[in-house]
């Protein structure tokens, strides 16, 4: 079974365009992303030549030696200095596509905020009380209400005793 | 020609699929990634340090009092089929054919718990589950996480959180993926319009292919959207939340169609029924398709003298990897596998009759 849905032959977005060449008797296929750098290549020709003659002066992890262009191309990041040296681009890049939830988009863009990240870290250990499967079926259960949908609260109702009573008879 | 090394035994005695029974709920599986802070992330590493990566890592899951007889696998010398089986097994979503030395895993005896060493990052550690309690799932993973934690640092920012090579990955770095089977919804084509009665923005839903216009075995992948800007704790409850509304408009479906005896269903089970039964020849996709409505069958108690378990177990032996280890010998011929998939699928399904 494949395994993946088509990606850019050039980084992880999806496909949006599917470029066919027909060379004598083979068929060369490149898949790219709106973006793709190959893409552009293929419309304007080659940009890095004629653009980028500078290379010199590109920015560069100095620990690790990846370059911002590599980034820029999709290949992963080098090391955790990486993300110090290319962190005004990777916010930018992150909230371009989309891999920062929206609530937090907004307020990115208007206050610069140290850190974006939520959630655990090495110092603030595992003791996450997850809320339980009751809240969530809870709300289920008031939602298949609120719709009328009374078939569907009656199953929940079964979960939700069932899980109840599961849960008294091991505290007894 | 034997392969060597082989996988332990306790693999291939198929826990916990084995004795998975739930008609709805499929699996789930969790998976955080971490990168140790003293080396370069894997794309920059060279062999020997990858290889000191695995000499650091390693003997902390050998003697780990929270696995069940770990046991570390090398990539490079694994034969195809059993990364193949692996790859299977523990629902993965990338192949690892391509490995490099320094790679490696390391299973345990529960079947549910798989870490891989220098893929895309350090450290992965995932667990599945066939049961639907999370939070015993999260504890038990993040318990394995926070030990290692206590003896390897791992590369973290206050602003990006847990540092990944992908950084559309970073922050909490936990991938959680939850498989629904929803035959009724999507046979019914329900699905799209239960999907966007409840749109969640923290989550994509999926098919095992890709999009869910492609359904295959009427699985449905819910996974989160967002690993950054987001606490574990948030994103297990969206996927919780959406999952329960989902399995409830799913089992009143089914009721509904049970009451109505619905032909067209009933036809579609018989058609599978008889795919499955008698094909001479079938394709892993093809018996995916037929095994789950016979899964839905057997659910509403119109195909009888099987288990849901068998066919949940069915569903992972038609692969190509499994069913290698099952017929002990290795088809190279995809006519071939076909032929002995059918065959298999015959044996097993032997004594199970449509209920009049």
């Amino acid at each position: 079974m494949p395994d993946r849905p088509v990606e850019c032959s050039q980084c992880k977005k999806s496909v949006k365009t599917l470029y066919k060449e027909i060379v004598d008797d083979s068929i060369l296929c490149t898949e790219m992303c709106a973006d793709c750098p190959v893409l552009q290549e293929k419309l304007h020709g080659d940009i890095n030549k004629t653009l980028n003659r500078d290379k010199t002066s590109e920015l560069c992890c100095g620990h690790c030696g990846t370059s911002l262009e590599s980034v820029k191309m999709g290949q992963p990041l080098g090391c955790l200095e990486c993300y110090a040296v290319f962190g005004d681009f990777l916010v930018g890049e992150l909230l371009e596509s989309d891999a920062i939830p929206p609530s937090l988009k907004k307020k990115l863009a208007t206050q610069r905020m140290q850190a974006i990240h939520i959630g655990k870290s090495p110092d603030k250990p595992a003791d996450i009380t997850l809320s339980s499967r009751l809240t969530s079926l809870n709300e289920a259960l008031n939602e298949a209400l609120k719709r009328e949908n009374y078939e569907q609260a009656a199953w929940l109702r079964d979960q939700i005793k069932a899980l109840t009573e599961n849960k008294n008879a091991k505290q007894t | 020609m034997p392969s060597k090394p082989e996988l332990p035994s306790f693999l291939l005695e198929h826990n916990p699929w084995q004795a998975d029974k739930n008609p709805i709920w499929f699996a789930s599986s969790l998976i955080l990634l971490r990168n140790l802070a003293r080396y370069k992330f894997p794309a920059k590493l060279s062999e020997a340090q990858a290889k000191s990566v695995l000499t650091l890592l390693e003997p902390i899951f050998q003697t780990s009092p929270l696995l069940k007889t770990p046991t570390f696998l090398i990539a490079e010398e694994l034969p195809p089929l059993d990364k193949e089986f692996l790859f299977e097994h523990y629902l993965c979503k990338e192949s690892f054919q391509n490995t490099a030395p320094g790679q490696g895993f390391v299973v345990d005896a529960s079947g549910e718990f798989f870490a891989s060493f220098n893929l895309h990052n350090h450290l992965q550690l995932q667990l599945i589950q066939t049961s639907s309690n999370i939070e015993e799932g999260w504890a038990r993973l993040s318990k394995i996480e926070h030990e290692i934690a206590q003896k390897a640092e791992f590369a973290f920012s206050p602003k990006f959180g847990y540092l990944t090579s992908d950084p559309t990955q970073c922050g909490t770095a936990l991938l959680a993926t939850f498989y629904l089977h929803l035959p009724a919804l999507n046979h019914m084509q329900e699905l799209h319009a239960t999907l966007d009665k409840q749109k969640d923005e923290d989550l994509i839903a999926t098919s095992l292919e890709g999009s869910i216009d492609d359904m295959v075995g009427d699985i449905l992948v819910l996974q989160n959207h967002y690993t950054l800007g987001l606490s574990e704790e948030n994103i297990l409850r969206s996927l919780q939340n959406a999952t329960f509304k989902l399995m409830a408009a799913e089992k009143s479906l089914r009721t509904r169609l049970q009451k109505e005896s619905h032909a067209a269903l009933k036809d579609q089970i018989g058609r599978s029924f008889g795919l499955l039964t008698t094909a001479y020849q079938l394709q892993a996709k093809e018996a995916f398709n037929s095994l789950s409505l016979l899964k839905l069958g057997v659910d509403l108690g119109w195909v009888i003298n099987i288990s849901a378990e068998k066919i949940n177990t069915l569903l992972f032996q038609c692969r190509r990897g499994h069913l290698a280890h099952l017929l002990k010998e290795r088809v190279a011929d995809p006519q071939e596998l076909a032929r002995k998939r059918a065959e298999f699928i015959h044996t097993q399904l032997q004594g199970m009759q449509l209920k009049e």
